[in-house]
């Protein structure tokens, strides 16, 4: 890789961390809306990292493909999980609710 | 190369005119690099689907309990872990410099770039152990062991509230000044964060460890142009290590 390329990289990886610390501390979107943002700009530093650093836009179609599939494959873990915590939270609520009002009594 | 090159092994199946880097079963020096770098690639696929695991119990902790990563988060330094960041990002920019180095046949170049990694790492764990260290002296352990101390409440600025901040010897007397509350399970949140900055700690050792063998390696001259694979697979796993701490930082250090 180019001078130009490593340096413009690591200055782009250097702003965009400036950019998430300065938007924690100066900017409020709202619990998830700060959650998002800084997501959203460690999800472009690890673009960043991955397309050039690790030189996946130069590279064979192969190795992204491996690593688009492992991070489907944590997308998918992650969302079945959800799902069934969703499915279930409402009964524990019910339980620890009913098990609070029997104390009552 | 090619059909000439393994028409000219002898019956032991040795080419005495032969590069001793390049293995046998490959055709020839790309032929390697490309395994080898498939290799590495399924690899990292791996390391991802490992974190993967710690990454759920995380996002369903705290898609249950966001009060508790709010409060952890308040422990947390989170200067250090900025600085933290940018002691990790130029470490990679020092990695991938190596591979350039290495594909230029520049050996000065490549020995000056590993070194300058593996400082870079000392130097994440050197800041890694201050923030440690304050914690575990402080009593902010995980799990049951969570006692945290007045000082470290006082200095994390938790909510002003209920319950009796224990005394300078660590006892608890109800009729105590009250001014902390801590979220019921906080633990739970250091438990998460000492588990993931402790295993990414872990990787950052481990990439120690092979960078001083691809060191000790390139000052051999064992490098260059045609044989480099080891620096690059080296430095992928170095940006993988990179990677997982983009995403730790904001997800431990700026909670909202």
């Amino acid at each position: 890789m180019s001078i130009p390329a490593l340096l413009g990289t690591f200055m782009g990886l250097i702003f965009l961390t400036a950019l998430t610390v300065g938007v924690h501390y100066g900017v409020d979107l709202g619990g998830k809306g700060n959650l998002i943002a800084a997501m959203v700009i460690a999800t472009m530093k690890a673009s960043l990292v991955l397309a050039f650093f690790m030189h996946l836009v130069f590279d064979k179609r192969y190795n992204f493909m491996i690593f688009a599939t492992s991070v489907l494959g944590v997308v998918l873990f992650i969302s079945i999980a959800f799902t069934d915590v969703s499915q279930y939270e409402p009964m524990v609520q019910q339980r620890q609710a009913d098990l609070a009002k029997a104390a009552e009594k | 190369m090619d059909a000439a090159a393994h028409e000219s092994h002898d019956a032991h199946g040795h080419d005495h005119h032969h590069d001793p880097r390049l293995a046998h079963h490959f055709e020839d020096h790309q032929h390697q690099f490309d395994t080898g770098k498939l290799g590495i690639w399924l690899f990292l696929g791996q390391e991802l689907l490992f974190f993967g695991g710690l990454f759920c119990a995380y996002s369903i902790y705290r898609g249950l309990h966001p009060e508790v990563f709010e409060e952890g988060a308040k422990f947390l330094n989170t200067n250090l872990g900025a600085v933290n960041t940018v002691v990790l990002l130029f470490s990679s920019l020092t990695a991938a410099w190596s591979v350039r180095a290495a594909q230029l046949n520049n050996k000065k170049g490549l020995i000056l770039a590993i070194v300058l990694t593996i400082g870079c790492a000392f130097g994440f764990l050197g800041i890694k152990y201050v923030e440690y260290s304050h914690k575990l002296h402080e009593g902010v352990f995980w799990g049951q062991s969570f006692h945290p101390t007045r000082e470290i409440l006082e200095e994390a600025h938790v909510t002003p509230g209920v319950v009796p901040m224990p005394a300078e010897d660590g006892s608890v007397d109800p009729k105590a000044e009250k001014i902390a509350m801590l979220k019921p399970n906080l633990h739970t949140f250091f438990s998460i964060y000492f588990m993931m900055t402790g295993l990414h700690g872990i990787h950052v050792i481990a990439g120690i460890l092979v960078y001083l063998w691809i060191l000790r390696r390139a000052i051999r001259g064992d490098f260059n142009s045609e044989y480099y694979g080891p620096v690059d697979f080296t430095a992928l796993y170095w940006h993988l290590v990179d990677l997982v701490w983009i995403y730790l930082f904001p997800l431990l250090y700026l909670i909202h």
